[in-house]
């Protein structure tokens, strides 16, 4: 089809302002989907995004549109995450396209995450259609929040449409507006190769695949590839689309979104964000790749058996590959044995990072409180970075100790100032700045401790705003701060992969927070097993597991025995997933405890 | 042969809170239900009986719901299917409650057999009683045991429950008193225990229930028990004179049973089996049998031997099982080997052992793997 009928375009928007649920409609309106295939969040194809409702990774669909001036369109629809964690997804979407529909809730109006993908398509140029979704809401206000959007982001919204992903209504509108106010692609189909990889799966048959976006030349089966960054070359064997089923085509040419597959079973040779080129006839330039981002939280990761280290391994670079923004290096604790430090986006990166191993991967993992990474100045005068407290130098060789502060952007209606300053307040936040955004809701902007912001502060933030709150955030810098390792022992053993860096502040509280959690969340054992806090060599908190006394005393005849051992069998299950560190047996879920445990008690 | 017949009589005149058995309050259904089990038994024996002419059962256990519930007449229509697989020696025990047994009924049972009676009478606390939803009052209870008493039956046998929130040790020490006064051969005793789906796992919660407290009364039971002259035979079993309940002490010596009626469980060279699902199913077909999904007798086999002062006989496991018991599980042995006794080729487990039974077994379930 002829370039000038290609439309390349993402949705984007705040997490529940229906942007999967239009995708769907969008499939259905250009027959992409038959409609006993059809189920809501069809390009949410992980089991994972199904059950949370959330889209953690793009996709990319090739759609036909009919439209009303009897032509028929090309659309490449690429769906991308709403969540804050993501946004490195969105950013690799948003290069693949020419527009993007950002898609905004009538009745909850601009949110934190609505303006941060906002910039981001900015900055890649993008042209913006705005769609207000949820009209048919009784509590949708079209008008109050068309304003809000033209006020906050200086998008003309006078002709944005008005509609209702769910029942469909205007969505025709919303294709029809794709068509005539979203550029075509401009590549040249006979320069040189130009193609954007903006992701990558694997798979056991086909070998690394490549998602691509052709910017100019032309790709066909035969032809012989040159990853420009790696160097490596590869022999095309399959190209295609997804409509949103897998379809093979003889060649994809500029202006198409679609996938290469090349035999290539060496997943370190295909980085996200590199061009494709062809052997014969390179660019002579690569593309503008992507700004790398940074991993802002550290934790370990460890097979419950050690025996799996390396199948951990193998399944961490499989899903880097799909993940470019997960970054991985061996580290050894004395109480896990061996694994990878591991660099996330966010908690629910590294949740998610750690869910889909599990599944995916059928591994059994245990992971250690999430960190983030401090810059120590030791008195030698050397800086290292630590992103594991464990690794922390003996304070007598630590000048100080600088930690990353973010500026967080908080939108929040009128009635929550209060509480939500006093939140900013309890994680060491520092206020900048409070302004009206109209007559209802205020920005509030603080600049806050990184290591505070990931532990609690969004389910904070939406428990004490009633969901109404919304935030986004940016690294701003380098802070000195009086921070101490905090040390947990059990049974009189440091076990390292417990250990937390705290403000000294809130120390005391936090080493008794521990303690009490992990004596609710360790079993009792045949001995009594005490559990410490330590500061250097003192002892700050300290409870005891009682040793355990009795189980169960029934009775037990021939009617019990089934359903008896139903219950010893899902004991056996939990009791897998603990870890031996020296004598005492620990559940996965306590070296995650500092996440769990409230500091107010 | 199977030399055990469970049955299971699933009508109650009152449900107590704290019970997960299959059990219902329509009374009216018993008739319906006897036709049924009538049904059943004929047709699981009638082959038994042309291979073994004149066969006879060691033990037959009536369990419940409340057996006693039924009158005059639906006893002895029970009775009477069972009565042919009876003989002296057949150790026939029936489970009742205080406030469902007269002299003619304990008098029929006496006629068709029966030489065992296990009395639901959980505690001598009126209050409680109350609180369980129990039938009974402490009256009745002390007098169901002297009238069984007049009526012959030597060997009798008493639920004690504890563990109640709020119970203290000084009740419980009141309690047994009263249940030693009782003066009889058995007692079985048990915590109480929040299951799924009963009343009383909707009114409290495991923090309501002291652990450390129950471990302790549960010692205080097993010392002032010995010291009256019991014997801790088994976890929740404890008699006199080895007056043992034999029924149960084949069950747990990995043996088989025949289990007949809705809600029994029975188990044969297949494994371990239930009947239908509802009551309305089991009276439509009381044949149907359901074996349990996932088995594991090698493991079932220790569940229930490591309850008994016997404990398994390692070598009978080896045999039966293919498998070398102390290679497979010598780490468990180790881990816990204060716990346990050996002693002419039998493994038990010592006082220490048998209360953490539990966390033992899943150790065994994990060197399984």
């Amino acid at each position: 089809m002829d370039q000038s009928h290609v439309r390349n375009f993402s949705i984007i928007a705040h997490i529940d302002h229906g942007k999967s649920t239009l995708a769907d409609r969008i499939l259905e309106l250009t027959d992409s989907v038959e409609k006993r295939e059809m189920k809501a969040q069809i390009l949410d194809s992980m089991d994972l995004e199904r059950e949370r409702g959330i889209t953690i990774k793009l996709n990319a669909v090739e759609l036909v549109y009919h439209a009303k001036d009897g032509q028929d369109y090309l659309f490449h629809l690429i769906d991308t995450p709403g969540h804050v964690d993501f946004s490195y997804e969105v950013s690799r979407s948003l290069a693949a396209c020419e527009g993007a529909i950002l898609v905004v809730d009538a009745a909850q109006g601009v949110q934190a995450q609505t303006m941060a993908n906002v910039y981001l398509a900015l900055e890649n140029d993008l042209e913006i259609l705005p769609v207000l979704n949820k009209v048919d809401l009784p509590s949708a206000q079209p008008d109050v929040v068309k304003a809000e959007i033209e006020n906050l982001i200086g998008l003309d919204c006078s002709e944005a449409v008005e509609i209702s992903a769910k029942s469909g209504l205007n969505v025709d509108q919303v294709l029809e507006e794709i068509v005539h106010k979203l550029p075509a692609p401009s590549g040249d189909v006979t320069k040189p190769l130009q193609a954007l990889v903006f992701d990558s799966v694997y798979d056991a048959y086909k070998g690394v695949i490549a998602w691509v976006s052709i910017k100019n030349g032309e790709l066909k089966v035969g032809d012989t590839i040159r990853l420009m960054q790696s160097g490596a070359e590869y022999l095309v064997t399959e190209v295609g689309v997804r409509t949103p089923k897998i379809l093979n085509k003889e060649k994809l040419v500029a202006g198409d979104v679609g996938w290469v597959a090349a035999a290539i079973k060496d997943i370190k040779t295909v980085r996200v964000g590199d061009t494709i080129t062809l052997a014969d006839a390179p660019a002579s330039e690569p593309l503008a790749g992507y700004k790398e981002m940074q991993p802002m939280v550290y934790a370990g990761l460890y097979p419950v058996d050690n025996a799996r280290y390396d199948d951990l391994k193998e399944a961490l670079e499989k899903l880097q590959l799909n993940d470019a923004s997960l970054q991985f290096e061996p580290e050894t604790s004395q109480a896990l044995g061996f694994g990878f430090r591991c660099g996330f986006l966010g908690l629910l990166h590294m949740d998610v990072v750690e869910e889909r191993l599990e599944r995916e991967y059928n591994l059994n993992l245990i992971a250690t409180s999430p960190s983030v990474i401090y810059q120590v100045h030791k008195t030698d005068g050397t800086v290292v970075d630590i992103d594991n407290p464990a690794a922390l130098p003996p304070m007598q060789n630590i000048d100080w100790i600088e930690e990353p502060y973010v500026r967080a952007e908080i939108l929040v209606p009128k009635e929550y100032v209060g509480t939500m300053m006093d939140l900013c307040q309890k994680k060491r936040g520092e206020y900048i700045d409070l302004q009206m955004i109209d007559d209802t809701r205020m920005e509030l902007i603080y600049e806050m401790p990184l290591s505070e912001v990931i532990f609690d502060f969004f389910d904070r933030m939406k428990s004490s705003t009633k969901g109404y709150a919304s935030f986004d955030y940016q690294f701003s810098g380098y802070r000195r701060s009086a921070l101490q390792k905090l040390d947990i022992l059990l049974n009189g053993q440091p076990v390292d992969a417990l250990s937390i860096i705290v403000h000294k502040d809130f120390a005391y509280n936090r080493g008794n927070a521990m303690t009490i959690k992990l004596k609710d969340l360790i079993p009792r054992q045949q001995f009594e097993i005490p559990v410490q806090a330590a500061i250097g060599s003192k002892i700050i908190a300290r409870t005891n597991i009682k040793a355990l006394r009795k189980n169960v005393l029934a009775k037990c005849y021939g009617g019990d025995i089934s359903r008896k051992k139903k219950l010893l069998e899902k004991q056996k299950e939990g009791k897998k997933r603990m870890k031996m560190v020296g004598s005492v047996e620990i559940p996965q879920e306590a070296f995650m405890a500092v996440l769990s445990m409230d500091d107010d008690k | 042969m199977i030399p055990s017949a469970y049955i299971h009589v699933p009508f109650c005149s009152s449900i107590c809170s704290y019970c997960a058995f299959a059990k219902n309050g329509r009374l009216d259904r018993i008739d319906a239900w006897l036709d049924a089990l009538e049904s059943e038994i004929r047709q699981t024996m009638s082959p038994v009986l042309q291979k073994h002419p004149g066969f006879r059962f060691e033990t037959i256990y009536i369990g419940g719901g409340t057996p006693s519930v039924l009158d005059l007449e639906q006893t002895r229509r029970l009775l009477s299917l069972l009565s042919p697989f009876a003989y002296e020696k057949t150790e026939w025990t029936i489970e009742a409650n205080p406030e469902s047994v007269d002299r003619d009924k304990a008098m029929t049972w006496r006629e068709f057999g029966v030489n065992r009676v296990s009395i639901g009478i959980e505690t001598f606390n009126a209050d409680r009683l109350v609180e369980l939803g129990r039938a009974h009052t402490i009256n009745q209870s002390r007098r169901v045991i002297v009238l069984l008493k007049e009526c012959g039956f030597t060997r009798l046998c008493a639920d004690l429950m504890y563990g109640f929130p709020g119970e203290t040790l000084e009740e419980l020490n009141a309690d047994i008193d009263r249940f030693l006064e009782l003066d009889i051969s058995h007692l079985s005793i048990y915590s109480l225990i929040l299951e799924e789906g009963t009343r009383l796992a909707r009114q409290i919660s495991e923090d309501d229930l002291d652990e450390d407290l129950t471990a302790s009364m549960y010692e205080t039971i097993e010392a002032r028990l010995k010291e009256a002259g019991y014997e801790h035979y088994e976890i929740s079993s404890y008699a006199r004179n080895a007056d043992y309940g034999r029924h149960n002490a084949l069950i747990w010596d990995d043996g088989q049973y025949y289990g007949f009626g809705w809600g029994a469980c029975g188990r044969d060279d297949r494994g371990l089996y239930e009947h239908a699902k509802t009551f309305a199913q089991y009276l439509n077909d009381p044949m149907a049998k359901i074996y349990e999904e996932e088995q594991n007798p090698a493991f079932d086999a220790l569940m229930t031997g490591l309850r008994t002062k016997w404990g398994v006989d390692v070598q009978a496991w080896n045999d039966r099982y293919k498998d070398d018991f102390y290679s497979r599980f010598g780490v468990v042995l180790k881990k816990w080997n204060r716990r346990f006794v050996q002693k002419n080729g039998r493994l038990a487990l010592n006082e220490d052992g048998m209360e953490v039974l539990d966390s033992i077994l899943v150790d065994f379930l994990m060197a399984q793997e």
